[in-house]
């Protein structure tokens, strides 16, 4: 079957008129009248095959015998020049309404410059097209967002006027963007290897004088003695991170099963659970600042039911706890790093592909040597010092996950929805129990989305920063991140240099997480 | 049963809040802190008000423009990224979309710089700049997924009836991307009226959003938390009110965050 549609736009003028005209048109006289005079080949059956002629004649046979034939799209023959001047002439029409000076200024153009494209001249009976595409039919099997356009195949690619204005139009958005992204993440490392701050006159100066450092700002951060908030922060951002994506995944999951089963009022639980995403993390901080003050809020919620009150110090506790030497990090990722490769070169192995295995088996070795013979014996800090998890995030954590497991939830929710009822009857009539198909038929198919889950909130939970600022304050050393640090040492002790090392450090940790999702998000596209 | 759990533990915070505010500050001490008033005090919204309303003016004006600004902006890039690609697109729309991953501390300190240097640092107007082009990423990326549905062939008609560039986005286009309009704008609203990082460096007193000023009150030691609970009341209002007449919307702007869209 061949469709083709019209739209007709709201409030047109005389639609009555336009139903008249389409029916004309798709009539056999209309269709025998207009189509030799237009090169086109008639869509009925029961068309007059002798006004045609050779050429269309065969298409038409063709078509009758229901032979897939290639087709071009509307225009792609004609040539550029008659393209580009015939606009003009179409924009004057569009003002002027009128038909005839049109009609004739079109033809001018057409006796003046030529209709088709040399290549596309008549030759034989056939087009002479290269590799025409397939355009009607079957669409191309590449999504609109590729870059592979049906018909880019050079001459439209040419710079035409519209083509030009288009990239215009997109310019400022690419500079501003080129200068406040990444002209600024290159002024903020050329700033984090200066001085800038260390000199008080200097620090606020519109212009100031900033010496060259290197990487000393960096050094100091992970080396020296003093910096050792910013190690802190670096295992409270580690720590926050894992408990916020687990709470948030785990929530999120179990709410999206639950509300997934048609339960009653499923629209009310939802916009429940949904709602703190709408709030901001100032809001939701100040609220539950409230909600965790040592004295009342949650702690005295059990005494509602008759338990005792807890006495636990939510924002302000000082216990820490999985307490590890900073000293022991080189062995420790060293190690870490080399069972992931041993793992992966494991794999790699069983699937059958040796080479890749051998190359990463090798590299497992020698990552592993490094940690016994270097790492082990590495010392970054002249001696030991003590970071853990600080219980003071709990709060925080439990806040977070309040405000954000809702977004996981929605992203389950659309997930399972996904999800064919087909596939969970199969599961069920082989006698998977309610359980079984969760575990081995659903959440398998839901990997992809807590993958981009875990990406999505994992950044930002890098990036955590106003709802740690309103929960427990902005310098509070105990619930510190680095996101925080940056702030505190740049605008509030106009330390900009080291507060840019802290920015940098902070955007390679969020890099790390983010480019390789963009790179798989936006390849997997083309691919579709 | 789970559902109604979760759904109290979601709720408590509200009930809190509603009833914190609504008490005489004599009334808030910590062991009563769940009961109901015993005297509806509307008086913390008031006091709220008053202190609040030039902020929450200062944030509304700010969301509009910068929302109306880089909404537009999104539609025109998202119109060519998807409609009239050209040789590199493929590079420069995913470094585009980089800058809305970003952790913006690491542009903040040349923002700051940048914004003294040509007399905007502390105004609204050096901030609705920031907001715009911060916002340009997430609103090229929704509406170049959302009119990745119209088909090329209506944009290839129009071309053939003389439709140049603005012609087929003003005709075909922008008529077509009204309830895309609708999850950018309110998404970016949601962004800027909750933004707090760009708002805390980038103003001075006169010119704080409601963030900002909600923070300041709430971080203070001395005060009574009736207030702090109103102001934080006025201030998710807004974003909330949107969420609940608009919901649908809204989710479909934060699964449009993510990327594929």
């Amino acid at each position: 079957m061949l469709a083709d549609s019209f739209g007709l736009p709201k409030g047109a003028p005389d639609p009555q008129n336009t139903m008249d005209w389409l029916t004309l048109l798709g009539s056999k006289q209309g269709q025998d009248t207009f189509n030799p005079l237009k090169g086109s080949i008639s869509p009925r059956l029961d068309s007059d095959l002798s006004l045609y002629n050779a050429y269309s004649q065969s298409a038409a046979k063709d078509w009758q015998n229901d032979t897939i034939v290639g087709s071009l799209v509307h225009g792609a023959v004609a040539k550029e020049a008659f393209m580009s001047q015939f606009a003009d002439v179409m924009s004057i029409y569009e003002s002027s309404q009128n038909s005839e000076q049109a009609a004739n200024a079109a033809q001018a153009i057409a006796n003046q410059v030529g209709l088709y494209q040399e290549r596309f001249l008549w030759e034989g009976a056939r087009i002479r097209a290269p590799s025409p595409p397939a355009r009607d039919g079957a669409r191309l099997p590449l999504r609109d967002s590729t870059g592979a356009h049906a018909h880019s195949d050079g001459s439209s690619m040419k710079l035409t006027r519209d083509r030009i204005t288009a990239i215009l139009m997109l310019l400022p958005s690419i500079v501003l963007l080129a200068i406040f992204v990444y002209g600024f993440i290159g002024r903020t490392f050329y700033v984090s290897m200066t001085d800038w701050g260390q000199d008080p006159s200097q620090a606020l100066a519109l212009h100031p004088q900033l010496h060259w450092l290197g990487f000393k700002n960096y050094a100091d951060l992970f080396t020296n003695f003093i910096e050792t908030r910013f190690r802190q922060d670096l295992v409270n951002t580690f720590f926050f991170t894992i408990l916020f994506l687990a709470g948030c995944l785990g929530l999120g999951l179990g709410l999206a099963v639950l509300l997934d089963r048609d339960v009653k009022g499923e629209g009310l639980f939802r916009t429940i659970f949904l709602f703190p995403f709408a709030l901001a993390f100032i809001v939701t901080g100040t609220i539950w600042r409230w909600m965790l003050q040592p004295q009342g809020g949650i702690n005295v919620l059990p005494t509602l039911i008759g338990l005792p009150r807890l006495q636990f110090r939510w924002l302000t506790s000082r216990t820490q706890v999985l307490r590890f030497d900073w000293n022991d990090l080189p062995f420790a990722l060293g190690l870490l790093v080399a069972v992931v490769l041993a793992l992966l070169a494991w794999r790699a192995f069983r699937k059958g592909r040796g080479l890749g295995g051998a190359v990463i088996a090798l590299a497992a070795g020698l990552v592993g040597l490094w940690a016994f013979a270097v790492g082990r014996h590495s010392q970054p800090l002249p001696f030991p010092e003590q970071h853990g998890f600080n219980l003071a995030f709990i709060g925080i954590i439990i806040a977070a996950v309040w405000q954000m497991s809702g977004y996981t939830m929605a992203l389950y929710l659309a997930g399972l929805r996904g999800i064919p009822e087909e596939l969970r009857e199969a599961a069920r009539v082989d006698g998977a129990s309610e359980w079984q198909l969760y575990r081995h038929v659903i959440l398998p198919l839901l990997g992809p989305i807590s993958l981009s889950a875990m990406i999505i909130l994992g950044h930002i939970s890098l990036k955590i920063f106003d709802l740690v600022f309103a929960m427990a304050g902005p310098d509070h050393p105990a619930t510190d991140v680095p996101a925080l640090l940056m702030y505190l040492r740049s605008f509030r002790a106009n330390q900009f240099a080291q507060g840019a090392a802290i920015a940098v450090v902070l955007l390679i940790m969020v890099a790390a997480v983010i480019i390789p999702y963009l790179y798989t998000s936006l390849r997997g596209e083309v691919r579709r | 049963m789970l559902l109604i759990l979760a759904a109290a533990f979601f709720l408590l915070p509200v009930y809190l809040v509603l009833v914190t505010s609504l008490k005489v500050p004599g009334e808030i001490n910590l062991a009563t802190t769940w009961q109901l008033p015993t005297h509806w005090n509307w008086g913390s919204y008031v006091t709220a008000w008053e202190a609040f309303a030039p902020k929450l003016r200062n944030s509304l004006f700010l969301a509009v423009v910068a929302t109306a600004a880089s909404a537009v902006m999104g539609s025109m890039n998202g119109y060519i990224l998807s409609k009239w690609r050209f040789p590199g697109a493929n590079i420069v729309f995913p470094l585009m979309l980089f800058g809305m991953f970003i952790p913006y501390q690491s542009i903040l300190i040349p923002l700051f710089q940048f914004l003294r240097n040509i007399g905007l640092y502390g105004s609204l107007w050096g901030l609705i700049l920031t907001h715009v082009v911060y916002g340009l990423p997430i609103t090229t990326l929704i509406f170049r997924n959302f009119y990745a549905e119209i088909p090329d062939e209506m944009i290839e008609a129009a071309r053939i009836d003389g439709a140049g560039f603005f012609g087929i986005y003003s005709r075909i286009v922008f008529p077509l991307s009204i309830s895309g309009f609708v999850v950018v704008i309110i998404w970016q609203f949601t962004q800027i009226w909750n933004e707090f990082l760009f708002a805390v460096t980038l103003t001075r007193q006169s010119t704080q959003p409601i963030t900002v000023a909600l923070a300041q009150l709430a971080g203070g030691e001395a005060v009574n938390w009736n207030l702090p609970m109103a102001g934080a009341v006025l201030a998710a209002l807004p974003t909330l009110i949107i969420y609940i007449v608009l919901g649908r919307y809204f989710i479909r702007g934060l699964l449009a965050g993510s990327v594929k869209g």
